[in-house]
């Protein structure tokens, strides 16, 4: 999944935020269009339900509003973001009385191009990773990150959005560029140990 | 042969190549030792293949039109979009809004009451 790459520098994003504050409905507006795609990708990949990712995102940037007044360009806009709608994600995923994985398999029977019980992610063609992937081996890959303990599963999900980087990833949890690398190692060999058990790789 | 430590340490260095993370002395470590090593490559490439794997489980089937989105966002926070247009939606003093709060009304409240009260008793010659 594509999302558009937000090219901003420092001095930018503070002009962005000081007309937003000022009262500028289209700067606004550009910001919520400019990271859209990143939020809602991030919050989908928390919450694997479409409906929920498109509430927390709306619930993000209203929230997004009303605190970019307190906005210190301490971090980038994006990671600042970022660490907002992944606050909210994690939050509503807590709350729902089912987790999102259990719901693998109930809920994503009408996703579209899942006619043939296979969810097509790319089209097969020129592209060398236009891989159609199988609703079971997505149920099991999903299942392997579930498995996670919540510190590694989110540098998990993280990392999966494109373009961030550990810099990026240790300011929206708030932890050592260290601790991330750890964790993001951990996680990968503790998947590859149980995805290699259940023959998927 | 390499103390566990060590081993972990570049096993570390291989998740950190996959994302770009390495520069310098380290990334020419790890490049000549994938060439040189092929448990290292066979390993890379699980990290690659369960980074994928993870990228296409995890992501969203499709993308919302962020235009429709932000039309929502704005309309939630009460706010008719306008091109060009500079609406002040807030306090011009950087969007700060200021209201009565219950605890300001309760205390100006009392102090209505006690003034009415004095007054009365001023009257009656009390106070």
């Amino acid at each position: 999944m594509q999302t558009r790459r937000i090219l901003t520098d420092g001095s930018r994003e503070r002009e962005w935020v000081r007309r937003i504050v000022g009262g500028n409905i289209e700067a606004f507006r550009t910001l919520v269009v400019d990271y859209h795609p990143l939020a809602y990708s991030l919050a989908y990949r928390v919450l694997n339900d479409a409906e929920d990712a498109e509430e927390v995102v709306q619930d993000a940037f209203v929230k997004i509003h009303c605190a970019l007044e307190g906005f210190r360009g301490e971090s980038s806009l994006k990671t600042w973001i970022l660490r907002i709608v992944l606050r909210l994600s994690l939050n509503r995923r807590r709350d729902r009385s089912r987790t999102a994985w259990r719901r693998l398999g109930l809920h994503r029977g009408g996703e579209a191009g899942d006619e043939d019980g296979e969810l097509g992610l790319a089209a097969p063609g020129p592209d060398p990773e236009g891989l159609l992937i199988a609703k079971e081996t997505r149920s099991r890959v999903l299942a392997a990150v579930e498995s996670l303990s919540p510190p590694l599963r989110e540098v998990v999900v993280l990392s999966t959005l494109e373009d961030l980087t550990y810099d990026e990833i240790a300011r929206i949890l708030r932890v050592p560029v260290g601790t991330v690398s750890s964790r993001l190692h951990a996680a990968r060999r503790k998947l590859v140990d149980v995805l290699q058990r259940e023959d998927l790789i | 042969m390499l103390l566990p430590w060590r081993r972990k340490h570049r096993d570390a260095n291989l998740s950190r190549y996959l994302d770009g993370e390495l520069d310098g002395s380290e990334m020419d470590e790890v490049t000549e030792r994938l060439v040189l090593d092929d448990s290292s490559a066979e390993r890379l490439d699980a990290y690659s293949i369960v980074s994928r794997l993870v990228d296409l489980a995890t992501g969203p089937p499709g993308m919302p039109d962020s235009e429709a989105a932000a039309d929502r966002v704005l309309g939630r926070l009460a706010v008719a979009p306008a091109a060009g247009a500079v609406l002040s939606f807030a306090n011009p003093r950087y969007g700060r809004r200021r209201h009565l709060t219950p605890a300001l009304l309760a205390s100006l409240g009392l102090l209505l009451t006690a003034g009415v009260t004095i007054v009365g008793l001023r009257r009656r010659g009390i106070v």
